[in-house]
């Protein structure tokens, strides 16, 4: 086909053809291929992420069986370290007094006075902000007793809850009874700084300061 | 001398090849239809069977997330929970028990002294922390203080009295007993020392007594969180 031979009609109507093959392949590809490719892309990428997803959360739940068995058994010792070990934020000094006459009891100790006792250290302020979850509330115990029965409160005391501290001790005679002494005691508790976060107890009832 | 004239007229001449033109346009067209045709419905069932695993996968996430996120949040809060254990592990590591310690203070105390008071006072020591400086072209960032390390020590008096003709040495000794002692001696800074003796005369003015007073000071014990040694405790 020798294009300068060809006739003035004929041209042109080659020309036409060219034209229309053109668009029509213009139009092909942004009306067909693209969203085509695009959606097909879309879809893989989407099937990709669930897949990894998938892949992830099964090798997750592998050792659900254990973690649920570990999970149990913190939350039931966080339960109870909660409800016996912490003093909450409302009313602390009679959630103490509570805990201390019980505890002075069980030794025959007639405990006077249960007073709070300010603390005068910043630290735990920023302690609680940083990382810490509780702080001291100290309370000053009165009372008349023996050297022995100081000894047993003592053990009633740090038995009753691993993470109170007896800070002060101060025991001194009384001149007309020589088998009662005074006794000034200084007792920290572990008492809720902030409120902690937990997940899974929001739906439960939540024990106090949680 | 053989001579080749060519009488056609240029738009007659026709292709001398083996293949005709026309034939090679309607093949090179023909493969190009059939290449798009067959990939074209190979991407086609490529795409439906993504489709379809897509839909397959959703159905599968539907049902593993809320099982996925509740395993997360259980992790979560377990992981709270240890640290609150830890947290409290380290109260109790920092806390000295006080009830071996009194009844061994009766079995040391000698006949002849008699102890008048104790005091135990507890202190609160905060190590601050050094906050690292930043380094050049750095600027500071507005990071929170660390706290310090927290640490309780306990400052120990003992007073007393004693009584008979060698009660000097008898106190002496008795600071020594108690310095030396098994479970004494690992709480103690320093070995406690004896603050003051002094002569007073009894009331009924009969044998006079030393009057003694002792004291001492223990290490310094982090609060620190603390590691449960092998599961929870």
């Amino acid at each position: 086909m020798d294009w300068a031979s060809l006739s003035k009609e004929k041209k042109q109507a080659l020309l036409l053809i060219g034209m229309w093959v053109v668009g029509g392949v213009v139009a092909l590809y942004y009306f067909v291929l693209a969203p085509y490719f695009a959606s097909r892309s879309t879809s893989e990428s989407e099937l990709d992420s669930l897949r990894a997803k998938i892949s992830q959360a099964e090798s997750t739940m592998r050792g659900d069986a254990r973690l649920r068995a570990e999970f149990a058994l913190y939350t039931e010792e966080f339960r109870f370290a909660v409800t016996n070990y912490i003093v909450p934020m409302e009313n602390p000094l009679s959630w103490v007094t509570e805990k201390v006459y019980a505890n002075a009891r069980q030794v025959g100790v007639d405990v006077q006075t249960v007073a709070e006792v300010g603390s005068s250290s910043g630290y735990w302020d920023g302690a609680i902000k940083s990382d810490r979850t509780v702080k001291p509330y100290s309370v000053r115990i009165v009372t008349e007793c023996s050297y022995q029965q100081l000894i047993d409160l003592a053990e009633v005391l740090e038995k009753s809850n691993p993470a109170l501290c007896i800070t002060e001790i101060s025991i001194s005679p009384q001149d007309m009874m020589p088998t009662k002494h005074v006794l000034n005691m200084t007792v920290e508790y572990p008492m809720w700084g902030r409120k902690l976060k937990l997940n899974m107890l929001e739906t439960n009832k939540a024990p106090e300061g949680v | 001398m053989s001579i080749r004239v060519n009488l056609l007229n240029p738009s007659e001449a026709r292709r001398q090849g083996v293949v005709g033109v026309k034939f090679m346009i309607h093949v090179s067209i023909g493969t190009a239809a059939a290449l798009f045709m067959i990939f074209g419905t190979l991407g086609y069932m490529r795409y439906q069977t993504a489709k379809r695993d897509l839909a397959s996968a959703r159905n599968i996430w539907e049902v593993r997330e809320p099982m996925y996120n509740s395993i997360l949040k259980m992790k979560e809060d377990l992981a709270t929970e240890k640290k609150f254990q830890q947290e409290l592990r380290g109260w109790q590591a920092s806390r000295i028990e006080w009830k071996p310690l009194l009844i061994e203070l009766r079995k040391i105390c000698p006949p002849t002294v008699q102890l008048r008071r104790l005091s135990i006072r507890g202190e609160l020591f905060v190590k601050i922390q050094p906050v690292a400086a930043p380094a050049d072209g750095e600027t500071a960032a507005p990071a929170v203080r660390p706290a310090g390390q927290a640490m309780r020590w306990y400052g120990i008096t003992l007073d007393g009295k004693a009584w008979g003709a060698q009660a000097e040495d008898v106190v002496v000794r008795f600071v020594r007993t108690f310095g030396n002692n098994t479970l004494f001696k690992p709480l103690f800074e320093t070995s406690p020392r004896l603050n003051s003796l002094q002569r007073e005369m009894s009331q009924d003015g009969s044998e006079p007594v030393r009057v003694f007073s002792i004291e001492g000071q223990t290490k310094k014990r982090e609060i620190k969180e603390q590691k449960a040694p092998q599961g929870p405790q």
